[in-house]
């Protein structure tokens, strides 16, 4: 497609963006059917599988066990973090049947890699924090952020967000430190903001505002840095802003440094990864008249800026972070950008013969 | 003439194209002879010379056989056979030098549109209005007679006997019946181009229409006023007599109507010109024109200009804003809000020009708790044209009480979870009633139908007792009119279709110990065999008789459009795909299934952008989205499902 090309205007990235040539991207593969899987771990010894009757089950060692069970209908979302100490699961009820976009689903946590679960909440979006030991997740209904001290149940503690916002709008947070929430939120006007919860003060304080309405942000957070994305919702053609908050002793509030701003209505999706990588979607054309783009997955590295190209599948929408291994979704496909693709063979290796 | 677009503006073109246009006409004009002779060598290189020529050469022909046929006239008395009467040659090379080509081509389709074109007065000769025509026939004595007969003798002795459909064409545009012929006849704007095609083949096959494209030119002949001279006495008369008649058809015609018949009457020879008028202009410049009701945008311009007033002068000035600022279209009203931010202002307007939905009313999806719903009513409510219903509580009802009406009509209301139960104090058992949060006209889930009947049941309350829904922050337990009676508070920040933040006052006492099934799961499109008839499109399909069309490919969906104007398509995909800038993925095999209904196509080039409104999207606020990203959500969404339905229709 020959699409009008939007000269973009690079603010600290001085490198054009070098496409790798003919991107061939393996399929993630496994040996149960990939629709079922809701997570697996990286070295894909434990995979956690839907099952027709409404339980999840989880898969090691050639055995199967359920680990919750619910009524036919019911689906589950897995998540853990990179700390690798706990696992959330979000149970949604009638999956097909209830198409309530702000319903609340069970939040239930478990040990990595468990078996035994317990319900903790009901929202969306759960979220771990600082080495497994915090978990947050969002009520759509009543617009709160709850705020779990996960080794103290009594240490709940929530963060109202404004009512008069965007229905549909669903935070973004970080945890700096157990002190200190970073969380995202839109007044009625639809500027975006980031905004800061101090836990012990119960205060609020803006780190952000935006300067034009019509955006959003993203928030991700790797090691010693915070990644904060300025992206455009839909068409309202604001431009790309990227910025990076890092820190070398204790994590603190500071201030965040731009490193990426065009005027392309790139995607988003930001996944902070391993070793200073930055993952996003990245709009590569633009049709502005008819809303029409060609996007791809880039990566953006630290601190050196450079971004490269990953995919050539033109209509990239999302990316996932599944234990480390990002994926790339699209339709009934999943592309491993990084990380082991898997493998759907049952062959046992042979044993190694001794020399004799 | 740099092209033929900008060429049938030209009045050459015009007379080339013209001729064209009447080769069809001429087929029943027998025998004629070479009409004009082309000089053998001419002195005018260029086309336009060459046309200046024809036409002064037609001039002559004319003159020298006005006044040859001057000197033998005749009155047709002895026509032999009046099929057999034929126009001069030369009349008719006026006739195509002289009319405007869109009224040639009206008149082009057979013989009797012809007549009708005559009769009406479009075409014109060399001397302006025909007032006599120039007529070939045979008469009773086997003569080949030609002459020139007054126009009047010409429709009475041969017009109306060879076409009587003539008469009571003419006698329904009398004056005295003129509104029932305005009532009669579809003057839509269309919605989209393919619709626009149907609406111009429809007039120009019409019968009808060279008589309206006289009123046309009669409105347009006496805007001006008068101009003739008082001293002129029997013109002025004459042009009394017209001004007082547009006068009368002008109160009869809205100006909806006299654009529309302006349109079309100046573009009948070219449908993209005629289509172009609908869809070059501004979506928001049609609302000032009072073409499109002004509800697609009094929420958004009350909120760009801070103004809870509403005047013609506000809508002024808010379309001048939203053309010159293309993020003023970005939010509307919190109570009415759906996705937000909504599209930019062209792309609003460009997307509103190509859109078909009936989607003159609110629906708040904000408040919907159940996207099938408000999808499934939007689809009704369009199919079905149904009128507005009084309804009380949040918008949203609409689309609860329309839905659940559609079920019970088709006696499927059990799929209706959402109950408010109570204990009935005679049989000692619990009964549930189908609710939802809201009142829909009569309809028998209504809350507060709901909450009499249980009170009814239960305290003892008058069976025509009226309960009130108030909202929270308006609920005082001080004012006199809520110390008695019957109210429903809801919380209007937390309440759905089919769940709600509520207590229910009677006579000043809390009511409780009712129970709520709150949600309202249903099937959509069928999600497994057992349970098909219950699904949402099967009641469509098989008890409404709605027919219904799978679509995958992009060729597939133009096709439809073409054959179906007004046909819009429905289907789930997956949220994230579907509007991936607002829903984020994050876990695998993540989706959140969201119906939306597409009603239109823009095309440019080999690219084309679809007219989409998820169920999320404000119903006023559709957006352009590409093909790719409609199959991706819904081959997503196929992968999960548990039949692997495909699941994007066409609805004819």
């Amino acid at each position: 497609m020959r699409f009008t090309r939007i000269l973009s205007l690079m603010v600290w990235v001085a490198w054009a963006l070098p496409v790798e040539a003919r991107i061939e991207l393996p399929k993630f593969a496994a040996k149960q059917s990939l629709e079922n899987i809701r997570f697996m771990t990286q070295d894909g010894r434990y995979t956690y599988s839907q099952k027709r009757s409404g339980a999840l089950s989880m898969a090691t060692s050639f055995k199967s066990v359920d680990v919750l069970a619910n009524p036919p209908g019911t689906n589950y979302a897995v998540t853990s973090s990179e700390a690798r100490r706990k696992m959330v699961v979000e149970v949604e009820s009638q999956w097909h049947q209830n198409m309530d976009l702000n319903k609340i689903n069970d939040i239930m946590v478990g040990a990595f890699n468990g078996v035994k679960f317990e319900k903790v909440g009901k929202g969306r979006v759960p979220r771990l924090h600082l080495d497994d030991e915090w978990l947050t997740w969002f009520d759509p209904q009543e617009k709160v952020i709850h705020v779990q001290f996960l080794r103290t149940p009594d240490r709940h503690h929530v963060i109202r967000l404004g009512k008069k916002n965007n229905g549909f709008f669903f935070p973004e947070v970080v945890m700096l430190n157990p002190e200190t929430i970073l969380y995202t939120d839109i007044n009625d006007k639809g500027f975006s903001a980031l905004l800061a919860w101090n836990l012990v003060e119960k205060k609020m304080t803006v780190v952000r505002k935006s300067e034009v309405s019509g955006t959003r942000l993203e928030l991700c957070r790797r090691d010693n840095m915070i990644v904060m994305g300025e992206f455009s919702y839909d068409d309202t053609n604001r431009g790309t802003t990227i910025m990076v908050q890092a820190w070398k002793d204790a994590p603190r509030l500071g201030g965040f440094t731009t490193v990426y701003r065009v005027s392309d209505n790139d995607l988003g999706q930001m996944i902070c990864g391993a070793n200073n990588k930055l993952w996003f979607v990245k709009t590569m054309s633009e049709d502005r008249k008819l809303n029409i783009r060609e996007t791809e997955a880039a990566l953006m590295e630290f601190p050196s800026g450079r971004i490269t190209v990953k995919s050539e599948l033109e209509r990239v929408t999302n990316l996932i972070d599944m234990d480390g291994r990002i994926l790339l979704p699209l339709r009934e496909d999943i592309f491993v950008l990084e990380g082991s693709p898997g493998s759907d063979s049952d062959t046992l290796k042979a044993p190694t013969r001794s020399a004799p | 003439m740099k092209t033929w677009p900008h060429c049938s503006q030209n009045q050459f073109c015009k007379y080339l194209q013209g001729m064209v246009l009447l080769a069809p006409s001429l087929l029943f004009a027998q025998s004629i002879p070479t009409p004009l002779q082309a000089p053998d060598t001419s002195k005018y290189p260029g086309v336009y010379e060459s046309f200046e020529k024809i036409i002064s050469f037609d001039e002559q022909r004319f003159d020298a056989k006005a006044k040859e046929l001057a000197k033998a006239p005749q009155t047709l008395a002895d026509i032999k056979d009046v099929q057999q009467v034929d126009l001069d040659p030369d009349f008719m090379n006026s006739l195509i030098l002289n009319s405007p080509s869109a009224y040639l081509k009206l008149a082009s389709k057979d013989r009797c549109a012809f007549y009708n074109t005559l009769i009406a007065d479009l075409l014109k000769t060399k001397e302006g209005k025909v007032e006599r025509v120039f007529v070939q026939y045979q008469n009773k004595q086997d003569q080949n007679i030609t002459a020139v007969v007054p126009k009047q003798d010409f429709l009475n002795k041969s017009v109306l006997q060879a076409c009587p459909e003539a008469s009571s064409l003419i006698s329904k545009f009398q004056i005295k019946v003129m509104d029932q012929t305005i009532r009669e006849t579809s003057f839509e704007i269309p919605s989209n181009i393919e619709q626009c095609e149907s609406t111009y083949l429809t007039w120009l096959g019409d019968s009808k229409t060279p008589y309206w494209c006289q009123i046309h030119e009669l409105l347009e002949e006496t805007a001006q006023g008068p101009t003739v001279p008082a001293s002129d006495f029997r013109r002025k008369k004459a042009e009394d007599s017209r001004i007082a008649v547009a006068k009368i058809l002008r109160g009869k015609l809205s100006d909806v109507q006299q654009d529309f018949l302006k349109n079309f009457c100046s573009n009948a020879d070219n449908s993209k010109s005629f289509c172009s008028e609908f869809f070059a202009t501004n979506f928001f410049s049609k609302i000032v024109e009072k073409t499109k009701p002004d509800i697609y945008i009094k929420d958004i311009c009350q909120e760009a200009l801070g103004k809870a007033v509403w005047s013609p002068m506000v809508l002024k000035e808010c379309v001048r804003k939203l053309r010159l600022e293309q993020e003023a279209c970005f939010y509307g009203s919190h109570e009415n809000s759906g996705l937000a931010p909504q599209p930019r202002c062209d792309h609003l307007s460009l997307a509103l020009n190509y859109s078909s939905l009936n989607a003159e009313y609110d629906d708040c999806p904000r408040y919907s708790d159940q996207m099938g719903i408000t999808n499934m009513a939007r689809v009704l409510r369009h199919i079905d044209k149904q009128p507005m219903v009084p309804f009380q509580g949040f918008c949203s009802v609409l689309s609860a009480g329309t839905v659940f009406e559609f079920n019970k009509k088709y006696d499927n209301e059990e799929v209706w979870q959402a109950a408010m139960c109570y204990q009935e104090p005679v049989e000692d058992v619990e009964r549930c009633l189908p609710v939802f949060f809201g009142n829909y006209a009569t309809s028998t889930a209504s809350l507060t139908t709901v909450v009499n009947e249980i009170l009814f049941r239960t305290k003892g309350a008058a069976k025509d007792a009226k309960c009130e829904i108030v909202k929270k922050t308006d609920w005082n337990p001080n004012i006199l009119k809520y110390r008695y009676g019957c109210q429903v508070i809801v919380d209007e920040n937390n309440c759905g279709m089919g769940r709600c933040d509520y207590k229910i006052m009677f006579n000043e006492k809390e009511i409780k110990g009712l129970k709520i099934k709150v949600g309202l799961p249903l099937d959509y499109f069928p999600t497994d065999l057992m349970n098909e008839k219950y699904s949402q499109t099967y009641i469509l399909q098989k008890d409404a008789q709605r027919k219904m069309k799978i679509v995958n490919t992009l060729p597939g969906m133009k096709n439809f459009f073409k054959a179906n104007p007004k046909g819009i398509l429905h289907g789930i995909g997956c949220a994230e795909d579907l509007q991936p800038g607002f829903f984020k993925k994050v876990t695998f095999n993540q989706c959140s299934p969201l119906p939306f209904i597409i009603d239109g196509i823009v095309s440019e080039g080999d690219r084309s952008a679809l007219i989409t409104r998820s169920a999320a999207d404000n119903i006023h606020a559709p957006r352009l989205i590409s093909w790719s990203t409609i199959y991706s959500a819904v081959k997503t969404y196929q992968y999960h499902h548990p039949v692997k339905q495909w699941t994007l229709y066409a609805i004819y």
